[in-house]
């Protein structure tokens, strides 16, 4: 709807000062966007992709306007290249750098690491942490949460179509109540109500066969823990601790288990 | 304005670099065409034998004798009619024609009574024609149709002379044209038909289904430049590359077989013009029903397939039987392939009343497919 792709059937959208709708042509020229499915035309080079898209906001971008783009998104190599001789990495970068031709206020990127291998992730982020530099607005929609705590200022956290929390990663993190989490499997099961009693336990969810335990107190909850099961002949296996992230506020806020 | 340029010739650039587009765009057409040339080419009436059957001697009988013989691609016989027939049948001949007894007494008393009424200046009523008849094997087809023009053309030409009207040398190029009729020379303006339907269907309708089922034209959505800017990049592409294939057609049928074009090249290049509009808003039509390709594909071939084979592009249609016709009268293809036929082989004009009724047609339909593609269009 911000994209103007899609008419809200209510409220107000407005980017810096004009309404988006009814008529989104004009706050189209302020905004940059990738989209999700990164398809783009084939059999024309990226320079000439850049160039091309340049012209739909009505720039005549030059040769060097191109690849400096290019530049930001690490594709300077590949000025020559088609579109469909780059790898999804390079096509989603390149898709991120046409978001950008128009030197836009706000730019929003839809799920851009997803499908990508861990490096070619860590090359997205620090392009957008590059963008985000230079001042504008970055607008990003993702499923890894270690993503949004990485680059994020603010996380709003949308459930069924609302945002459910909006605060920055540290606050929401901070509003668990947890320091920690304490992961592990045993068996026979232990009793979740049992475990949710133990000092220091702020919350304890079952995932398939492991118990997640979030603790204020990790000491005390991991001792009780043992001691539970040593009462109830249970054998404790796997047992993890580690700090709680921002994956751990999206669980217990949207109720266990991520959705797609 | 720059945008559209650009998009142009981004989709050229596109176009000629993609191997596989080029192939179907050029490659092919040219391919077949060239083999059914070769194979079938040499069809003709060259060297179609017919006889002249006359049950008595007369001037006018030989005269008629004579002017078939003057045409260089027919052999011509003088048979009796029993002889004669039993040879068509057999496959011998390929055309008897016959005139019957009293022929030439019937001739001269029709033309004495209809100038006795111009001199007397009583009410001029028409002269009764007298009649030849003509024999034919209809399943040879080509032969068959220019035997029937050849004659057609010839006793055009001796009315004429009979009636004393001067315009005689435009009746004998027009004779000597349809006896020279050539299964190639048919060929070459249906094969440029054909490709203007099959690129229209499957290289523009495939393309923007392809980009909208990928998610292309969601994206070009969200920048300022309207859609509408390139969808007319995109039907201005598919027109410079139909009369393109058309030139590339017409160049090669010329060098390879001698195909010449009788009519003008602005009348041609209007043909194609509006025959390649009229498949481009079809293309549009099914485009919008087509969620992927693959159903764009399979709507498609559903209808072109009929039009591919009935439609008049390989073989002459108006002799196929009656119950058919009309499913090839509803078939666009048909019209677009008689007014490329009337201009290249006729040498007609887009003045001409059968053209202008073709062109009239395919107009009609574009417009009836325009609208339905306006209001069954989908962006997403």
């Amino acid at each position: 709807m911000i994209e103007g792709l899609r008419e809200p059937d209510g409220g107000n959208i407005v980017i810096d000062g004009q309404a988006v709708w009814p008529k989104p042509e004009a706050t189209k020229r302020l905004i940059g966007v990738q989209l999700q499915s990164t398809a783009l035309f084939d059999y024309l080079t990226v320079r000439e992709m850049i160039i091309l898209f340049g012209t739909f906001y009505g720039l005549r971008l030059s040769n060097s306007d191109a690849d400096q783009l290019l530049d930001t998104v690490g594709l300077t190599e590949k000025h020559k290249a088609k579109v469909n001789e780059l790898s999804g990495g390079q096509q989603q970068r390149l898709s991120i750098a046409l978001s950008l031709v128009n030197d836009p206020m706000i730019i929003f990127l839809d799920e851009p690491t997803t499908g990508l291998d861990p490096q070619a992730r860590r090359r997205m982020w620090d392009v957008i942490r590059d963008i985000s530099s230079q001042g504008k607005t970055v607008v990003l929609t993702t499923h890894y949460m270690e993503e949004a705590e990485v680059l994020c200022g603010r996380v709003a956290v949308m459930d069924k179509g609302k945002i459910i929390s909006l605060d920055t990663p540290l606050n929401l993190v901070k509003s668990l109540g947890a320091k920690a989490k304490i992961t592990f499997n045993c068996e026979p099961k232990l009793d979740i109500d049992t475990l949710k009693g133990l000092p220091g336990t702020t919350d304890v969810s079952e995932i398939e066969q492991s118990y997640i335990v979030y603790s204020k107190d990790v000491q005390n909850s991991v001792l009780g823990i043992l001691g539970e099961a040593k009462e109830n002949n249970s054998l404790v296996e796997n047992l993890s601790v580690s700090g709680a992230n921002l994956e751990d506020v999206f669980l217990h806020l949207t109720g266990r288990g991520l959705r797609d | 304005m720059i945008s559209y340029l650009s998009m142009v010739s981004a989709n050229f650039k596109m176009t000629v670099r993609n191997r596989q587009s080029l192939f179907w765009l050029f490659v092919f057409p040219i391919l077949m065409m060239t083999l059914l040339g070769i194979v079938f080419g040499g069809i003709s009436n060259q060297g179609a034998s017919i006889a002249v059957v006359s049950k008595e001697k007369s001037q006018v009988a030989d005269s008629i004798y004579k002017s078939f013989k003057e045409i260089d691609s027919f052999t011509v016989e003088k048979q009796s009619e029993g002889r004669a027939l039993k040879e068509l049948k057999n496959g011998d001949l390929d055309a008897v024609i016959v005139m019957k007894k009293g022929f030439a007494s019937e001739l001269e008393q029709n033309s004495r009574e209809f100038n006795q009424g111009e001199i007397s200046g009583s009410e001029p009523s028409p002269p009764k024609p007298a009649k030849i008849e003509l024999f034919f094997d209809p399943s040879s087809t080509f032969t068959s149709q220019a035997v029937r023009g050849a004659v057609t053309n010839v006793i055009a030409e001796i009315n004429k002379k009979m009636s004393n009207t001067p315009d005689l040398i435009a009746v004998e190029s027009q004779s000597v044209r349809s006896a020279d009729l050539r299964y190639i020379d048919f060929l070459v303006p249906g094969i440029i038909a054909l490709t203007l339907m099959n690129s229209a269907l499957f290289g523009l309708g495939g393309t923007v289904v392809n980009y909208r089922e990928r998610g292309i034209l969601r994206r070009l959505k969200v920048t300022p430049q309207p859609l509408s800017g390139f969808i007319a990049a995109q039907i201005t592409n598919q027109l410079v590359f139909s009369i393109l294939r058309a030139a590339l057609l017409i160049i090669v049928a010329q060098a390879l077989f001698g195909v010449a074009v009788l009519g003008d090249y602005i009348s041609l290049i209007i043909v194609v013009i509006v025959g390649s509009l009229t498949f481009i808003t079809i293309a549009f039509s099914i485009a919008s029903f087509s969620r992927t390709r693959e159903t764009n594909d399979t709507l498609s071939n559903i209808v072109s397939m009929p039009m591919m084979f009935l439609g008049g592009v390989f073989f002459p249609v108006d002799s196929a039987p009656a119950w058919i016709q009309p499913l090839i009268r509803i078939m666009p293809l048909k019209y677009l392939g008689d007014a490329m036929r009337d201009v290249m082989i006729k040498g007609e004009g887009l003045t001409n009343s059968n053209v202008m009724f073709d062109m009239y047609i395919l107009l009609g339909v574009t417009l009836v497919f325009f609208l339905i593609s306006i209001r069954l269009w989908k962006w997403e």
